[in-house]
C-alpha cells in the first residue's frame, strides 16, 4: 500500500508539473521597471513619480504617479484637471470577469492616513479624455490633483512611451 | 494573476511532459509492481496532457485595411514568419497603450537578440499586429495616427483595423470580447465610450497557429519576446 501510496503520490506530482502551461510560473528575473519604492515622509503630503503616456489630438492619454501621504490623516482625491484635454478624470482599470478588463471613473478616491497609494498600469490613472494637442515622447504634461484636506496638487509629468 | 499570463498551446505541452518524465524513472521499487504502477501512471499521465489539437487561423482569410492605407488579408498577406498580435482599441488610454507599447518593446528586444531582424524587410522577420475591435472609430487614419504616436508607423509594425464585418469574424474567431463599459458626452457634445474587452496578445506561428496566448497587459515583453525568438 506504501508504494501504492507513494506513487500515487508521485504521479499525482508529475501530472501537476506536466500539466501545467509551461512558464505560468516563470517569474521574471528582472523586473521591466525597477521604480525605486516611495517611502511615506512624516508630516508630508508628497506625489511622485509622474509620468504620462503619449497620445494623439484627440485622442486619450493616462498619467500615473504616487501619492505618499504621511500627514497622520485620511483624505480624499476628488477630481482632476488639466488643460491638454477636454476632460480629466480620476479612473481605474479592473478586472471585468472571464478575461475581460473595463475602466470605471472614481470621483472619490480614499487616500489613508500614513499611506502610499500607486497609479499604475492597469489600475488607477487620471485619464486625459480628448487630448488638445499630441503628447510625444519628450513632452510634459500639467496636471493638477483636488484633495479634499491636501487642497490642489499641481503635478508635472514626462510624457513616455512606457 | 500570474497563472494567467500565458497559455500555452498543443505540441509543446508534450514535449516538455516527456522531460519531466524522464526525470523520474529510478524510485527502488520491485520491478514488476513498479512497470504497472508505471504503465497505470503513464496513461493518466498521456490522458490529463492528451494534445489538444493546435488552433490554426489560417483559413480566416479576411480582408483588412493597415494603418498605411493598403488593403490586406489576413493572416495570408503575413504568412511566412511569426507573428505578434495585439488586440486594442485607440481610445483606450491604460491597458491598451500598455499593450502597444508592450508589442513594441517586444520587437526591440527580439531585434536586439536577432540581428539580422535589424533589415525591416529581412526573410525572418516577425510581423508585429496591432488589431482594433472598435472599427467605427478606429479608421485607417486613426490608427496611422496611433500608430505615429507610438514610433511604430513603419515596417515591421501593422495596424489592422476593417470593416465591422471583417473585424467581427476576427475577433469571434480569436475570443476577443468586448462590451460597451463607460458612456459618456464630452466638452465638446461628442459621445465618448469606452469598452471592456479581453486583454490580449497572441503569438502566431508562420503558419497562423497559434502558438501562445498571453494577458496582454499582465505579461513582460521579455518573456513574450523569448517566445518570438523561439519561433524564428
Amino acid at each position: 500500500m506504501k508504494t501504492f501510496s507513494f506513487l500515487t503520490l508521485l504521479g499525482s506530482l508529475l501530472l501537476l508539473t506536466a500539466c501545467q502551461p509551461s512558464g505560468s510560473e516563470k517569474a521574471d528575473p528582472t523586473p521591466e521597471t525597477a521604480e525605486t519604492p516611495i517611502e511615506i515622509t512624516e508630516n508630508a503630503f508628497v506625489v511622485d513619480g509622474a509620468w504620462a503616456r503619449v497620445g494623439m489630438q484627440g485622442g486619450m492619454s493616462a498619467a500615473y504617479f504616487t501619492i505618499a501621504n504621511g500627514l497622520g490623516e485620511d483624505d480624499v482625491l476628488v477630481g482632476a484637471s488639466s488643460s491638454v484635454a477636454e476632460a480629466t478624470e480620476v479612473h481605474e482599470t479592473y478586472d471585468a470577469g472571464e478575461g475581460m478588463m473595463g475602466m470605471r471613473e472614481r470621483t472619490s478616491l480614499p487616500i489613508a492616513a500614513n499611506s502610499v497609494t500607486e497609479f499604475k498600469q492597469g489600475g488607477l490613472h487620471v485619464m486625459f479624455l480628448r487630448l488638445t494637442e499630441e503628447l510625444a515622447e519628450g513632452d510634459e504634461v500639467q496636471f493638477t490633483l483636488q484633495f479634499e484636506k491636501a487642497g490642489e496638487i499641481s503635478v508635472t509629468a514626462p510624457v513616455r512611451m512606457r | 494573476m500570474i497563472l494567467f499570463q500565458r497559455t500555452r498551446q498543443g505540441a509543446r505541452r508534450n514535449e516538455r511532459s516527456t522531460q519531466d518524465t524522464s526525470r523520474h524513472q529510478h524510485t527502488g521499487q520491485h520491478p514488476v509492481q513498479l512497470s504497472v504502477m508505471w504503465v497505470m501512471l503513464a496513461t493518466l499521465f498521456l490522458s490529463s496532457c492528451i494534445q489538444e489539437p493546435t488552433e490554426s487561423f489560417r483559413d480566416l482569410s479576411v480582408t483588412l485595411t493597415d494603418h498605411r492605407g493598403q488593403t490586406v488579408t489576413f493572416p495570408d498577406d503575413y504568412l511566412g514568419s511569426p507573428m505578434m498580435i495585439g488586440y486594442v482599441y485607440t481610445n483606450c488610454p491604460d491597458i491598451c497603450s500598455l499593450i502597444t507599447a508592450n508589442v513594441n518593446q517586444i520587437e526591440g528586444l527580439v531585434r536586439d537578440s536577432n540581428p539580422e531582424l535589424a533589415d525591416p524587410s529581412s526573410e525572418n522577420q516577425p510581423s508585429y499586429i496591432i488589431m482594433t475591435f472598435d472599427p467605427a472609430r478606429d479608421t485607417p487614419e486613426q490608427m496611422a495616427k496611433y500608430a505615429a504616436s507610438f514610433n511604430m508607423a513603419d515596417e515591421p509594425f501593422h495596424f489592422l483595423t476593417g470593416d465591422s464585418t471583417a473585424i467581427q469574424t476576427v475577433m469571434e474567431r480569436m475570443r476577443v470580447r468586448t462590451s460597451v463599459s463607460y458612456d459618456t458626452v464630452s466638452a465638446s457634445g461628442e459621445r465618448v465610450y469606452f469598452l471592456s474587452h479581453s486583454d490580449k496578445i497572441y503569438l502566431l506561428d508562420e503558419d497562423a497557429s497559434l502558438v501562445y496566448e498571453y494577458g496582454g497587459s499582465m505579461t513582460t515583453p521579455t518573456m513574450m519576446a523569448e517566445d518570438l525568438s523561439n519561433e524564428l
